[in-house]
C-alpha cells in the first residue's frame, strides 16, 4: 500500500487541497485566508490567521516534510499556511476558503472556489 | 640592273624571314626552359591555423571562491527602490541590540529602502527563484539576523534550517526592531518578500489602524501594505500587499 501523499487539485477556478486521506468529512466551515499568487495567477500557498478559533478549536494533521504541498502551523500566533507550488508570491489576495474536518477535528482538506484573480 | 636589283631585294626577304624564324625558335625554347613566374599574388582575405605564441586565456589573480550568485549583480531594479532581503552576507552591520537585521547588498549601510511606489513592481523576481528550490533563500528573500549572546554575536542564519531553528527563538526582526513571528519568518515572508523597512513604515507611518483583539491592523494606502502585528507579543504575524 502506497502512502498517501497530500495533493493541490486545480479545474477551472477551483482549488481543492487534500491534505490526508478521510474515510468521511463531518463538517466543514469557512476560513478567511489569504492567497499567495505569481503574477501569472498561480496559487502559491494560503494563509489562515485565527486558525484554531476560525476552526473553532480544529487542528491541523502533522505535515509532510517534503513535496509540494505541505504546511506548517504556528501555535503562538495561532497562523497557519499550506504550500501548493513552489514559487514567489508576488500578489496577496483575501479570499474565503472552505475547511473540511473529520471526526477528530482534524483538517482534511481545504478548497477554494472561486481562486482570486490577478488583475 | 633591275633584274639584279630585285634579286638583291628577294635575298634581303629571305634573310629577315630566316632570322625572325630563329628568333622565334629561340624564344620559344627558352619559354619551355624558363623557370615558373615567381610574382606573388595579390593578398586575400583567408582563414588559417597558426600557432601563435601567447598564454591561452586571460590573466588573472589568485583564485578566489565565489558562492553562485552572491557574487552576481542583480538587476538594475532589483534593489533600486526597495530591495528583497539576503541570504549569507558577507558583511553584517555589528549586532546593536539582541536582534539584528543584516542586508548584505549594502554591504553594512543602514536599510533605507526608498518607499514602495507600486505594489508588486519593486519586488523583482529572480528566474533563478524556482530553479533551486531549498536555495530560493539566497535569490529571494531571505532574513539574516544574528543573536546576541554571552559571547558575542552567535548563531547567524544561513540557510533554510538555520533560519527556522533561529526564528524559533524569535531571532529576525525590522531594521526598527519589530520581531517578526515564526510565521512570518518562515512562511510567508520568504514568499512575499517586503522589506522590513516597508514593515517600519507602514506601522510607523499608516493611513489606516484597525485595533482588535490581541492585535493591530496597519496599512499604508502609500506602499499598499498591511501589516499585523501582535499586541500580546510585539511581534509581526503578517505583512502583505493590499488593503486589509
Amino acid at each position: 500500500v502506497s502512502a498517501f501523499v497530500p495533493i493541490a487539485e486545480r479545474q477551472d477556478d477551483r482549488l481543492r487541497v487534500i491534505l490526508r486521506p478521510s474515510s468521511g468529512v463531518l463538517s466543514s466551515t469557512s476560513l478567511a485566508c489569504v492567497v499567495d499568487l505569481t503574477y501569472l495567477g498561480d496559487v502559491v500557498g494560503v494563509e489562515v490567521l485565527d486558525f484554531g478559533r476560525q476552526l473553532s478549536g480544529g487542528t491541523a494533521p502533522i505535515s509532510p516534510k517534503g513535496g509540494e504541498v505541505r504546511w506548517s502551523y504556528d501555535p503562538e500566533m495561532d497562523a497557519f499556511y499550506i504550500h501548493v507550488a513552489e514559487g514567489p508570491g508576488q500578489v496577496q489576495r483575501t479570499a474565503t476558503a472552505v475547511a473540511f474536518l473529520d471526526s477528530d477535528g482534524r483538517l482534511t482538506a481545504i478548497e477554494l472556489q472561486p481562486l482570486p484573480i490577478v488583475s | 640592273l633591275i633584274k639584279r636589283s630585285d634579286h638583291i631585294v628577294a635575298a634581303a626577304v629571305k634573310r629577315v624571314w630566316l632570322l625572325s624564324l630563329i628568333a622565334t625558335v629561340i624564344v620559344a625554347l627558352f619559354g619551355f626552359l624558363a623557370p615558373p613566374a615567381s610574382a606573388t599574388s595579390p593578398l586575400r582575405a583567408q582563414t588559417r591555423l597558426a600557432v601563435v605564441d601567447l598564454s591561452p586565456g586571460q590573466l588573472v589573480g589568485p583564485h578566489r571562491p565565489a558562492p553562485a550568485v552572491q557574487s552576481r549583480e542583480r538587476a538594475p531594479n532589483h534593489d533600486q527602490a526597495a530591495s528583497g532581503f539576503y541570504m549569507g552576507a558577507p558583511v553584517c552591520p555589528p549586532v546593536v541590540s539582541s536582534i539584528s537585521w543584516c542586508h548584505s547588498r549594502a554591504k553594512s549601510q543602514s536599510y533605507d529602502h526608498p518607499a514602495i511606489d507600486s505594489p508588486g513592481d519593486n519586488y523583482a523576481y529572480d528566474p533563478l527563484y524556482n530553479a533551486s528550490g531549498e536555495a530560493r533563500l539566497e535569490l529571494g528573500p531571505t532574513f539574516v539576523a544574528t543573536t546576541h549572546t554571552e559571547s558575542g554575536p552567535a548563531a547567524r542564519i544561513s540557510d533554510g534550517p538555520g533560519l527556522r531553528h533561529a526564528a524559533e527563538g524569535g531571532a529576525a526582526a525590522t531594521p526598527a526592531g519589530r520581531v517578526y513571528s515564526w510565521h512570518y519568518l518562515n512562511e510567508t515572508g520568504p514568499l512575499r518578500n517586503i522589506p522590513g523597512s516597508v514593515v517600519d513604515e507602514t506601522i510607523d507611518q499608516a493611513t489606516d489602524t484597525t485595533q482588535l483583539g490581541d492585535r493591530t491592523i496597519y496599512y499604508d494606502a502609500k506602499n499598499d501594505v498591511t501589516v499585523v502585528q501582535s499586541d500580546t507579543t510585539g511581534k509581526i504575524m503578517s505583512v502583505r500587499r493590499g488593503a486589509p
